[in-house]
């Protein structure tokens, strides 16, 4: 079983620490270099989307992601202070429209439910509570 | 994040390497994006020492996709690595952005066409 708790500043290039814990985490875990590339795309689309959108008003945002591997299951829960959004009801990417009709929106969201295989979302008082379950 | 650009046969080779996430995308967007305009004939994005892409970096090659259509120059990406690839699946970019395994598959393609 391996654990690891990280706490992000409501700042984009904070996620510039992404990479590392997410490979020091994955060391310990034993995961393969696959599922390390895959988790760090899934953090940094939600972060993304969070301090992007969610904590732009706020200069005394929270972000917290723990993370939790038991047997061939990792656990990804990411809680918030940031404007409630559930990304399981966000709006579907576009995907199939040739080159000149495609649009960009809502592809971070695409790309995480494709990694994960589990998304669960509630809003308990001022905080967003996002579960993701993979199994790896 | 680091775009270094060559040519071959008059085609444009931008080669780029490391990271582009949400931090340095607004940066790869300014390396690519311009050059579309200055390649008449054809423009290369060399993805053999790119080690990851999020969305942030998928929306600047759709941008430069949209600009090669729109200004005829063939575009294609080349090289990538098998996770890169199947993130291009994923997001239907396979569909809509051409992909090639080497270089060269891709100059040969563009001498052809």
């Amino acid at each position: 079983m391996a654990e690891r708790l990280i706490e992000f500043k409501p700042e984009i290039e904070d996620l510039a620490r992404l990479e590392g814990e997410l490979e020091a985490f994955g060391e310990e875990a034993g995961f393969e270099a696959k599922l390390i590339w895959q988790l760090n795309l899934i953090l940094e689309e939600l972060l993304t989307n969070t301090l992007s959108y969610g904590c732009v008003k706020s200069s005394d945002c929270w972000i917290k992601v723990a993370l939790r591997q038991e047997g061939g299951i990792l656990t990804i829960i990411l809680t918030d202070n940031a404007v409630a959004f559930n990304p399981a009801v966000s709006g579907k990417a576009d995907i199939t429209a040739g080159l000149e009709d495609r649009k960009i929106g809502g592809l971070g969201i695409h790309i995480v439910t494709s990694f994960v295989d589990e998304l669960a979302y509630k809003r308990i008082g001022d905080v967003n509570h996002l579960t993701l379950i993979k199994k790896i | 994040m680091q775009v270094e650009k060559s040519l071959s046969s008059n085609v444009t080779i931008l080669s780029v390497s490391g990271r582009v996430d949400s931090g340095n995308a607004k940066d790869f967007e300014k390396s690519v994006l311009p050059e579309v305009s200055g390649a008449n004939n054809g423009l290369i994005l060399d993805g053999g020492s790119l080690e990851y892409i999020s969305s942030a970096g998928l929306r600047v090659i759709l941008m430069v996709a949209k600009s090669a259509q729109q200004s005829d120059t063939p575009f294609a990406v080349c090289a990538l690595n098998d996770e890169i690839v199947e993130l291009f699946s994923i997001t239907g970019f396979d569909a809509i952005i051409t992909l090639e395994p080497t270089i060269e598959g891709a100059l040969a393609k563009f001498n052809s066409g």
